[in-house]
Parts: structure tokens; sequence; C-alpha cells
């Protein structure tokens, strides 16, 4: 696997004095972590300094970062994103995270730096509920536009029916199976 | 029929300026194989915008992994991409492997290699048997379809079953092919060789087929990178990047295979004609590969051991291998106590192949729009997952 860790820490002294921390760095995938305010700077940086050339966005994907409290209950921890990118040179390739709360997680969108960012990001709006500030085109790709919640946040709840469609049915066999 | 009402449930309309009118294409339609939908604003046959509609193969295969073990999610990945399941068995097992640290014997390798270039040649029959469909030419779609039925069969040997093969496991393949097989695959080969050229002097050099491709929805290089293209829609557009070499896996740095490259050999570089000659070429190449493991493959256990309850480390990966579509990435992420995982986002060739419709639409004919979206080779399913 082509994960840099030199261009991620080359990138490190380039974004100084904004801080950022190099994590999973023994594994095969290292993560360069940045504050959520410096991410288009980072990413004009990436695009545009002849070192690094990232030209290509392979994917960006969102987690709901949650952890099981005691008593069993859901910990809320925010939205991770992940930015994987590749240089045009020679696809070598890096992974950038931004942690969002868990209130209200936005974040400045890159789709005008990158044209194919925008559909990424729409995903991640519909499935995860993050606000991408000042999208081209923010709009639910996967689900219906009256969908409510987002499904894949850990605590979503799917609603009983959808449109007056029930989401869930009765077995009808339950009225002869003996307990 | 559709109201506008519907048409507006999905899609946001703008005012239509002077003689535009409002086409609304699919989600049923012969040329967008699967359920995708466009809403064209036409001025006579021009088109002067898009918005491309998706999300109707939705089946949530993403929130399905997080409720089951790493295991029980491998019948789920061959049903990303129904056209290259083998492809997408082994993107899944690899990433999973890389991030547990598991050993595959050298035999189920050998194995998943030879099941991916059959999956391959497979995908690309389709590809460019429906291209030629949708710019009017029906025969050559047959002749595809015929050719793919001999791979089906050999898949079916292999296998079990003819569509969506669940036939990779972690650290290994689910069963060992028959003592005939090879010389049968060989046989398949032979004739393969012949129908190649066949297609080439029915359609490849067809003077319609090319004016019909050539130089329609032109890409560049450095637009092929911004849309995120990959795999032979990236190659076509001149940029020689193949993950089988940039980021390998497999055994494919043993073999000996070159990379096709889009060069305009009937118009530009990067027009819907390089897009369809790149995966002519690719077939060639695959059937060189599927050649070097026949060659090369010995007997030996297909099966290592994997632990019970497999749980992977704590953190997450990102793997990606170069499926017939382009790049196919398992985003994995693993909380480091539970059997299941705790995310996973797979990335695919034909979500990222359709961010460029919007802009490349704009000023094509309207049968333009069908030819380069056809020269795509985008799968519904890939998209929507």
């Amino acid at each position: 696997m082509n994960f840099s860790i030199t261009l991620l820490e080359k990138l490190a002294q380039e974004m100084a004095p904004s801080t950022s921390e190099i994590i999973q760095r023994e594994s095969k995938m290292p993560i360069l972590k940045i504050d959520a305010k410096d991410l288009r700077k980072v990413m004009l940086i990436l695009r545009d300094n002849p070192v690094f050339e990232m030209k290509y966005i392979n994917n960006i994907s969102g987690v709901h970062l949650t952890a099981i409290k005691e008593d069993g209950t859901l910990d809320l921890k925010g939205v991770e994103v992940l930015y994987v990118l590749s240089s045009k040179l020679d696809f070598s390739t890096i992974a950038i995270r931004v942690d969002l709360p868990e209130v209200n997680p936005e974040i400045d969108t890159i789709d005008d730096l990158f044209v194919s960012a925008n559909w990424f990001e729409r995903e991640i709006y519909d499935l995860l509920g993050v606000n991408f500030i000042n999208s081209q085109d923010l709009r639910r790709i996967m689900l219906p536009d009256d969908w409510q919640g987002h499904p894949l946040r850990r605590d979503y709840k799917e609603n009983a029916s959808y449109n007056g469609m029930p989401t869930t049915r009765p077995n009808e066999l339950d009225a002869i199976r003996v307990e | 029929m559709i109201t506008e009402k519907d048409v507006q449930s999905r899609v946001e309309i703008t005012p239509l300026n002077g003689n535009e009118i409002l086409v609304n294409m699919g989600p049923h339609h012969p040329s967008t194989h699967g359920v995708i939908r466009f809403i064209l604003y036409l001025d006579g046959e021009i088109c002067v915008r898009a918005v491309p509609d998706v999300g109707y193969l939705h089946r949530s295969i993403e929130k399905i992994a997080e409720g089951m073990p790493y295991s029980f999610f491998m019948p789920y990945t061959d049903r990303v991409d129904y056209v290259a399941a083998v492809n997408c068995n082994l993107g899944y097992a690899l990433a999973v492997e890389q991030a547990a640290g598991l050993e595959v014997p050298e035999r189920a390798t050998w194995l998943r290699m030879l099941g991916s270039e059959l999956n391959r040649i497979n995908s690309h029959l389709i590809g460019v048997g429906a291209l030629a469909m949708d710019v009017g030419a029906t025969t050559p779609f047959v002749h595809a379809i015929r050719e793919r039925e001999y791979i089906m069969d050999l898949l079916e040997i292999q296998t079990g079953t003819r569509m969506n093969n669940n036939y990779v496991r972690f650290s290994g393949v689910c069963q060992d092919v028959p003592q005939d097989f090879f010389s049968k695959t060989e046989k398949f080969l032979n004739h393969f060789d012949l129908f190649l050229g066949e297609f080439d002097r029915l359609i490849s050099t067809n003077k319609i087929f090319v004016e019909r491709l050539k130089n329609v929805g032109i890409v560049t290089g450095d637009q092929a990178l911004s849309y995120s293209f990959s795999g032979p829609n990236l190659r076509a557009s001149g940029i020689g990047h193949d993950l089988r070499r940039l980021d390998p896996y497999c055994f494919y740095p043993d073999m000996d295979f070159d990379i096709p490259q889009g060069v305009g050999i009937k118009g530009t570089v990067g027009d819907s004609y390089d897009r369809y000659i790149v995966r002519i070429e690719e077939m060639v190449e695959s059937v060189k590969i599927i050649r070097q493991i026949l060659s090369k493959i010995k007997e030996g256990p297909i099966q290592s051991k994997v632990p019970k309850k497999l749980v992977l480390p704590e953190g997450e990966t990102y793997h990606r291998t170069e499926a017939p579509r382009g790049e196919l990435g398992f985003h994995i992420v693993s909380d480091g106590k539970s059997t299941s995982p705790y995310r996973i986002k797979i990335r695919t060739g034909s979500f990222a192949s359709m961010t460029s419709l919007a802009e490349v639409f704009k000023g094509m004919m309207v049968a333009d729009v069908v030819a380069y979206f056809a020269s795509l080779d985008v799968v519904a399913p890939e998209v929507d997952r």
C-alpha cells in the first residue's frame, strides 16, 4: 500500500503554524488529523503546491463516532470525515482526517477545488447529516428529499412509515407460532 | 404519467429560458443501464443543462455491514457490482486480510486472480456490447453476450454460480477447481483470441460506429483527474494509472502485461472511442494474464486458518483494488472489540464516473449524451450501493 508518511510530514511542516497530528503512524495507513477550520488551506496546498500535486480525490467518507457507555447507552462523539487524495505525479496517496462536533457538524466544502468532491460530500450529507458550508449543490443523493434523518448515524431510528408506506410489516405467521 | 410534482420531488427545477424544453430521461430507459435518471434541459436537440439523479437502487449495503460479522458481509460485496462479483469479493477480502494480518496460500491467490481476470473480460464484454447497442448496433451485443456465456460456464465450474459468484473467503477461496478446468479455460482463450478479431472486424472499425464515438465526450487528462475517473476511463484520457501496478496486490507484480492507454486513435485523446478501445485492449491483456496464471499455478492448499472470532485491530484502513470499472476502495473502521465492522464505506468506479455527467453533457446532442454515458460503462447498483 503506498500511503506516504513522508508526504504527511512535509504537509505538516507546510501548514504550520496550524497544528496537526499524525495518527496510526505505525500502520499501513498513516493519517494526518487536522482542524476543520484549516481544511481549505490544506486542500489548496495539496492541490497547488508542486511538491504534492494532489489533483485526484480517491474517496471522501464519513464515520459517526460513538462509544458505548457503562449503562449501555450511546456516547455520541461527533462525525469524522476522511479525505483520501492521490498525487498526479506518481499516484502516491495520503489520508487527511477531520473530526467534527456532534452538535451541528459542519465543514467547508471543497467542491470548487475538486469537481468530484460534490457527489462525495452529498453522500455524507445524506447519510450522516454533515453540512458542507458554501456547497454548490447540497441535496440528498441516495434517499428521497423528504426522508427524515440520516441513516448511517449510529443513533438513527427509522420512522414507522414513509409517505404512508409502513417501513416494517408484522409477520402473519406469528399468530400460529407457539412461543 | 409523470407530473411536474413528481419531477420536483427529486430535483429542483429551474425556470426554462426561451425555447428550452424539459425532458425526463429514465429512471427506466434502455440506455441508462439499470435505474438512473437524467433531467435534461434541451434547446432543440442540444442539452443546455443536465441533472443526473441516482439512488433508485440504494440498498443500504453499508448500513447492513454494521450489523454482521466480517465474514457474513462477503455475499453482499458481490451485489455491489453484479457484473464483476469476484473482483468485489477480492477487494473486500484483501482489505480485511491486510488489516487483520492474515496469510493467503499461494494457490488461492492464483485462483482469485484467475476468477477476477475472467470476470474482467466478462464485464468488459458487457461494457463494449452495451455501448454498441446504445449507439444503434444490436448485433455486437448478441455476440458479446454469446462469449460471456462461455465465461459464465467457466465461472460456474470454478465458483459454483453463474452470477453473483460468492467465491473468495478470508485467507482462501471457497472451493478448488476440478482437474479439467484449466484445459477448458485454455480452450476458451484460444477461441476468444479469434473472437476478438471477429469483433473488431464487426464493429470496432465500422465507419458508422467510429463516427458516432470519435470526438464525442472528450475528457482531457486533467479533467479526468478532477472527476476522480479511475480504471479504463482514466486510462482512456491518457493517464496510465493501473492499481495492479501502482498499488500491487496478489501476484500482479510478477505478471507481464501492458497497460493500454487512450491515444486518440480515431479522434482526440479521451473521447468515447478511446474509452471503447481501451476496454477491447484490456481484454487482450486479461487473456495474457490468464495464460500466465495457467502456466504458473501449482497444487497446494486453498485455505489457511482464520480465527473463528475475527476482530480487526482498532483503527481504520482504506484498501483499493483495480476492478473492471476502476478503483474499488474499502474504507473499514474497526473499534477493536466487536466482531462486526464499525463502518464500511465502499468507493466504486461508477460513482466517481457519474460526477462528470453534469459538466460533460452541457452542449451535447441528445444522441451523444447516450453515447458518452454508455462509454463510461456505469453500472447502477455500483453507483447506489
